[in-house]
């Protein structure tokens, strides 16, 4: 197995896949069209993936010719357990899967899951050097984060937070973000 | 240029050229480099790959005929030549905040931090000159394709400080000014026992499955458990084919047997019984390297060390024997017959013995089986199409839980694996927990004060469900049943959950422990249960703790309110003397 590196919570997949070059245009019509849609809702409900970036290789820079085959380079940063990340992918978005890596060799389909996973499992290059500016913060805690904050300024504004629970609107702050507020994440995260 | 991604966050690739021959040195400067992206402003996440070969692509050798027709479509059944990259190269690739020029000219700020990493590569004119460095990034980027981003807009300082800010005021609310948590309700009633269908699916094959797979013995009161070791193969297989008629099929079920026998095998045991390489090798890894190997992942930050005998090394349980009976006479006279056929030399030996009872609570006149918290036990569990009564959203597909048949995802439940060995046979996890009672009494009384309904509400938070089993109206997503179903909480949806569903059928052990006692943690007394669990589909049921004890993205749980009865979680309910592995029920 191929080392998936981590920095605290967020792990990095990075696939090079190899695809005939006729094929390169299609895809980059298909890439564009997704562009023009918009951020997926599904994708984004999924609400574990940080980034996730595709691009097509026909011409390594430098290169004079081009390389014998075109590349699609996927690379995403996730927090949660590979495998996870895998099985969500492969069952919420298994035809979108097929229309970006079906042209690389050797897809063997998103479903059944197993196949696919080993399939990425062997594509998955050794990152060499990973670096998170937030690992301890999961995709859903940032938007929790993020959450609270707009609250807190809307009930406390400037309110120091030290002086906060002293604040005659610190109960209703508190019963409006219970929710975002009670996710602490791993055991060995939160002592810190 | 790089284009707009969709929100603020910019995402950039940069592939260098490695000089000759400098490759390894690069990936060694690459390992040891400290985290000098730290100090590049506006950097979300980097990561930097030396990429020396291509990945070698090979044609699958299992899939399905959409895949199939797929490939001869697109490659027109021509499998991929040999593919070289035509030199190495160092990859680059980031997200960060603005313009990739902006990024690339903070990176110029590192200094000999960055000349150490680029300067292996062909036409690095070094840090000194602004211009000529981010050149040398400029003509060398990719542009992206498309992007994603999933996290809500925000720049990195933005969101350290809000994640900041947000730990401050959870710590401030759990130590606060004592807000308090108003009584709990409960609306819908406890859950009520399957029901069969009148007429079974044709196509499950009620005398292949064991009963226990499609239902719990609730009407058994006690149960033995016996660990097997087998030492010679001709002699355990005469053993076992003794023994397989008199295990009991789903078709006994309905005539509610006064007692009953279910089997299974891990890997280790199928390997010592004599099974071929080839149809070993085709199982799942997940039940090949057993969950002994893989407790490590499963229970992460507790692991093996606390597992007791016979399960202290992987592999060496080769079969498990359930027994169960309606009283302790029938099941002791199960048990010598069985016992007989187990003599020395015989091949198969009896490593160890669990004993378990049913607890049972009676209140209002009605009996009830209880689990050592006091909680009803048995209840929830998921329907299987075909053979239980229920809504079509609430049924199961039968592969989910019995290898041969269709699952989830519309696929055939262990399509790889050896027809014969497991056709109409099931993953089994079997797992004995320990519960500390007097820790789980001594926690809810502990913050009882802050709840207007007392220890009763706190029990009941924990769990989800109050003591009779109805579930409560607003279930905290850290509670145990929560937990174990997690309906649309995970990424991936109701969808993903459907895959994981486990059946579990359990019997406690050791004797209640009475509510009069102190309640003082560490007394050392602790009642347990136990707990197993039955799935079969795809071996990614086969790991229920990567729920249970749970902390992806969606279901995070607090350290104050870790899963109570039977679940394999990281509270401190249920330490102790996990042990667990993973066996299939095969055909014989």
């Amino acid at each position: 197995m191929t080392v998936t590196a981590r920095s605290g919570r967020s792990t990095a997949l990075t696939v090079l896949s190899p695809m005939p070059r006729l094929w390169a245009g299609p895809l980059r019509a298909i890439l564009y069209v997704r562009k023009l849609l918009g951020p997926a809702r599904d994708l984004q409900r999924m609400s574990f993936i940080h980034f996730a970036h595709w691009s097509v290789i026909t011409r390594f820079p430098g290169q004079q010719r081009p390389a014998r085959y075109a590349y699609l380079l996927f690379r995403s940063d996730f927090n949660g357990d590979w495998d996870e990340y895998i099985d969500a992918f492969s069952i919420v978005i298994p035809k979108r899967m097929a229309l970006i890596w079906g042209w690389s060799y050797g897809y063997p389909g998103a479903l059944p899951p197993e196949p696919f996973r080993r399939y990425i499992r062997r594509n998955d290059l050794p990152v060499d050097h990973y670096w998170s500016a937030y690992p301890e913060s999961s995709v859903s805690e940032i938007a929790s984060a993020l959450r609270v904050r707009d609250k807190y300024r809307e009930h406390l504004g400037d309110t120091d937070p030290a002086d906060a629970p002293a604040h005659p609107a610190w109960g209703r702050f508190l019963t409006d973000v219970q929710g975002d507020l009670h996710a602490w994440g791993h055991d060995d995260d939160t002592a810190a | 240029m790089t284009p707009q991604p969709d929100r603020g966050a910019r995402s950039l690739t940069v592939l260098a050229r490695v000089a000759d021959g400098r490759a390894a040195q690069l990936k060694k400067t690459l390992r040891e480099a400290g985290t000098p992206f730290a100090h590049v402003p506006g950097t979300h996440v980097v990561r930097l790959v030396v990429i020396e070969h291509a990945v070698a692509q090979t044609r699958p050798t299992v899939w399905g005929w959409k895949a199939r027709l797929l490939d001869l479509v697109v490659h027109a059944g021509r499998p991929p030549r040999p593919d070289r990259v035509p030199h190495p190269y160092v990859l680059l690739t980031a997200t960060v905040d603005g313009p990739q020029e902006r990024f690339f000219a903070g990176m110029r700020a590192l200094g000999p931090e960055a000349d150490g990493i680029w300067e292996h590569c062909d036409g690095y004119p070094g840090s000194g000159d602004e211009a000529a460095f981010v050149r040398f990034f400029t003509e060398r980027s990719l542009p992206a394709d498309y992007t994603f981003g999933g996290a809500p807009e925000g720049t990195v300082a933005e969101l350290q400080n809000a994640a900041a800010l947000r730990r401050r005021l959870a710590a401030l609310a759990a130590t606060g000014n004592g807000g308090r948590v108003p009584a709990l309700t409960t609306s819908a009633p406890a859950p009520v026992p399957q029901r069969p269908r009148k007429d079974v699916a044709k196509n499950l094959r009620l005398a292949d499955i064991q009963g226990m797979v499609l239902r719990g013995f609730g009407h058994h009161h006690a149960a033995a458990h016996l660990f097997l070791r087998f030492t010679e193969p001709g002699a355990a297989r005469a053993w076992l084919g003794g023994v397989a008629p008199r295990i009991t099929s789903a078709a006994e079920v309905q005539e509610r047997p006064n007692r009953a026998l279910h089997l299974g095998l891990s890997h280790s045991g199928l390997a010592a019984l004599g099974v071929a390489h080839d149809e070993l090798d085709a199982f799942p890894e997940e039940f090949r390297a057993g969950m002994h190997a893989r407790e490590d992942r499963l229970s992460p930050g507790r692991g093996a060390g606390s597992w007791t005998g016979p399960f202290e090394a992987p592999g060496s349980v080769h079969a498990v024997l359930m027994v169960s009976a309606t009283t302790p006479e029938i099941l002791g006279a199960t048990l010598r017959e069985l016992r007989a056929g187990t003599e020395p030399g015989g091949g198969v030996l009896i490593l160890d013995e669990i004993r378990g009872d049913r607890l049972v609570a009676t209140e209002g006149g009605r009996k009830t089986f209880i689990e050592h918290f006091g909680f009803a036990d048995g209840l929830s569990t998921p329907l299987v199409a075909g053979y239980d009564e229920g809504e079509p959203a609430d049924l199961l597909p039968p592969g989910e839980f019995i290898l041969g048949l269709p699952d989830v995802d519309g696929d055939i439940a262990g399509r790889e694996l050896p027809g014969e060995l497991s056709r109409n046979g099931s993953y089994l996890v079997y797992r004995k927990l320990e519960q500390d009672v007097p820790a789980f009494r001594a926690t809810t009384e502990a913050v009882a004060h802050r709840f207007d309904g007392g220890a009763e509400d706190v029990a009941a938070a924990l769990v989800g469900r109050r003591r009779d089993g109805a579930p409560l109206d607003r279930c905290p997503v850290a509670s145990h049943v929560r937990r174990a179903n997690p309906l649309d909480t995970l990424p991936g949806g109701t969808k993903l959950s459907r895959r994981h569903l486990m059946l579990r059928r359990g019997i406690p052990y050791g004797p209640y422990l009475p509510e009069a006692r102190p309640t003082t943690a560490g007394s050392g007394v602790c009642s347990s249960s136990r707990w197993s669990a039955t799935s079969a589909g795809s071996s990614s049921s086969c790991r229920p703790s990567g729920w249970a004890t749970a902390t992806s993205s969606a279901a995070a749980a607090s350290r104050t309110s870790s899963p109570p009865p039977g679940v394999p979680g990281r509270g401190s309910w249920s330490r102790g003397s996990h042990r667990r592995t993973c066996r299939s029920r095969a055909r014989w």
